[in-house]
């Protein structure tokens, strides 16, 4: 399609513009929708007052990558749910989500901004991934939780859900 | 020993609860996640600060089993209120309070001493799935109409979809006696039967289950049995009976059942490609050819049973031969038959599965 050739300016938080191609572009829903209603008023910047020039670019590596994949339907069903939940994070996706802790959460708030669903969950299922096997001390560290629980509390909750640590 | 406090998560109305990492929505994704593919990491989530418990534990109890099997063991009893060998213990406020998060209630059994306790609630349950394995040691829920007015635990449930796992032919008219009560049958919008994994002495039955006005989807799953749950050619023999002359009689049964279907309810058969393809007249261990002898057969079973007038003597007033056999044809025509990873991909099966089996189907 000659559309694909399309290109549209982004303007980040810091005040920098990218021009992107549109195909690249519209694996964000929500710069979709903004260049559906701006129609084509060429040249004109689409503000993203919530995303970094340094993100945007990491986050423009993904939405090339895979830019010729089926956008997902905006309302994805139950199935759709089901199968995303199963399928592993894909290895190209595994390697660029390769950054720092600060930087992916940066990435999550991002997609979930630009609703980029499928980047959405494969942040979402990272997060997890670092959570798995760990103990609940560990997890405090992860994050950089303060315990507010009572040895007691966290010894009853411990045994309330015995069932699902099993 | 600790004391149950009875309270309500205690709160530090003082100090600030501590930032998160994460929006609180963001988290519940991740939570989410956890508790398809990890739930003890999920629990121990739970443990680690007031303002994660908040998030995660909710999640958590989405999915719960109640049992009375083992109904000292905390780890399956999820009735608000904990009965031990000594009695009942104190009401959990705070657990009462989570179990109203369950969408997916798994049942094994029933016990006498639920029906009169009023703090059952599930106002979000969606699935409800019945054990029917167990069945040797009592009922899963009530089915006598008397009980079933009388008992708090059946007149909380109002499921859209049921799942009744263990689901041999023989079920199919004596649901009654497994305790899967009438109701159910009534409001349900999707109902999956589970063939067993390793199935007793199925025999043929004819019967049906109550009316199901509501019923959208149907869904049969025939499970293999081990080495593992993956395709693999003869080993399933559709109710578990490795003899050919059972074939025909489970057929017949099941023909009988997908016939008291209605055309208009999307009818699903998953997984009959894993037969023996002698059952079928087949010569080589082809799945989708097994399938589609199976859908042959099964075509002119549910033709056969159509025009039995002797089972069939109302219809039998009113319509001629041609447009009963019509209606047989249009409904096996209608009825899809796939293999479990066609199904694992294309449709929401929570409730049915749990994930390590179907990433093992879907390998």
């Amino acid at each position: 399609m000659s559309d694909n050739k399309q290109k549209v300016i982004l303007q980040t938080s810091d005040d920098e513009q990218f021009t992107v191609e549109k195909i690249v572009a519209e694996r964000s829903a929500m710069i979709k929708s903004m260049m559906e209603d701006l129609g084509e008023q060429e040249g004109q910047a689409i503000p993203l007052p919530n995303v970094s020039s340094s993100v945007l670019t990491k986050i423009l590596e993904y939405c090339d990558h895979h830019k010729n994949e089926p956008l997902p339907a905006a309302d994805s069903s139950d199935a759709d749910d089901s199968r995303r939940k199963t399928s592993e994070i894909g290895e190209w996706d595994a390697r660029w989500i390769q950054v720092d802790q600060e930087m992916l959460f940066e990435i999550i708030l991002a997609a979930n901004y630009l609703d980029i669903k499928p980047l959405l969950d494969v942040g979402c299922k990272t997060v997890a991934n670092m959570i798995k096997g760990k103990t609940p001390e560990e997890i405090r560290k992860l994050f950089n939780i303060t315990n507010d629980f009572t040895p007691e509390e966290e010894e009853q909750i411990r045994k309330e859900n015995e069932w699902a640590e099993e | 020993m600790l004391r149950q406090t009875g309270n309500d998560e205690p709160r530090k109305s003082t100090t600030l609860a501590p930032p998160l990492p994460l929006p609180t929505e963001i988290l519940s994704l991740v939570f989410a996640y956890l508790l398809d593919t990890d739930r003890k990491s999920l629990a121990r989530c739970c443990r680690v600060s007031h303002s994660i418990f908040s998030i995660a534990a909710p999640i958590l109890y989405r999915r719960i089993r109640i049992s009375n099997v083992l109904r000292r063991d905390s780890r399956v009893d999820h009735s608000p209120d904990r009965y031990t060998a000594t009695g009942k213990e104190k009401t959990n406020t705070r657990k009462k309070k989570l179990l109203k998060n369950a969408e997916v209630v798994t049942f094994d059994d029933h016990h006498a001493t639920w029906c009169g306790n009023k703090t059952f609630k599930y106002p979000k349950l969606k699935i409800l799935v019945l054990n029917l394995a167990l069945v040797g040691l009592g009922s899963v829920l009530h089915s006598n109409d008397i009980l079933e007015k009388q008992c708090s635990l059946v007149k909380c449930l109002e499921p859209n979809k049921l799942v009744l796992n263990n689901m041999s032919l023989i079920n199919i008219q004596t649901f009654d006696m497994f305790g899967v009560p009438h109701k159910l049958f009534g409001i349900i919008e999707e109902i999956t039967l589970i063939a067993p994994l390793l199935p007793g002495k199925p025999r043929t039955i004819y019967g049906g289950f109550a009316t199901m006005p509501q019923l959208k989807k149907l869904v049969w799953i025939f499970r293999t049995v081990s080495p593992g749950p993956r395709w693999v050619p003869g080993i399933h023999d559709m109710l578990g009976e490795r003899q050919m002359s059972k074939l025909d009689s489970d057929l017949q049964a099941l023909a009988n059942f997908m016939n008291g279907i209605p055309v208009d309810v999307p009818t699903f058969i998953v997984n009959i490609g894993s037969m023996h393809h002698r059952y079928v007249g087949e010569d080589t261990w082809n799945e989708r050819r097994i399938q589609d002898s199976f859908a042959n057969k099964l075509k002119q079973a549910m033709i056969a049973e159509k025009l039995d007038d002797w089972r069939h003597r109302d219809e039998a007033n009113q319509l001629g031969i041609e447009e009963r056999r019509d209606i047989a044809i249009g409904k096996a025509d209608s009825i899809q038959m796939l293999t479990m990873k066609e199904y694992l991909e294309n449709h929401d099966w929570t409730g049915e599965f749990d994930y390590r089996e179907a990433k093992l189907w879907l390998a």
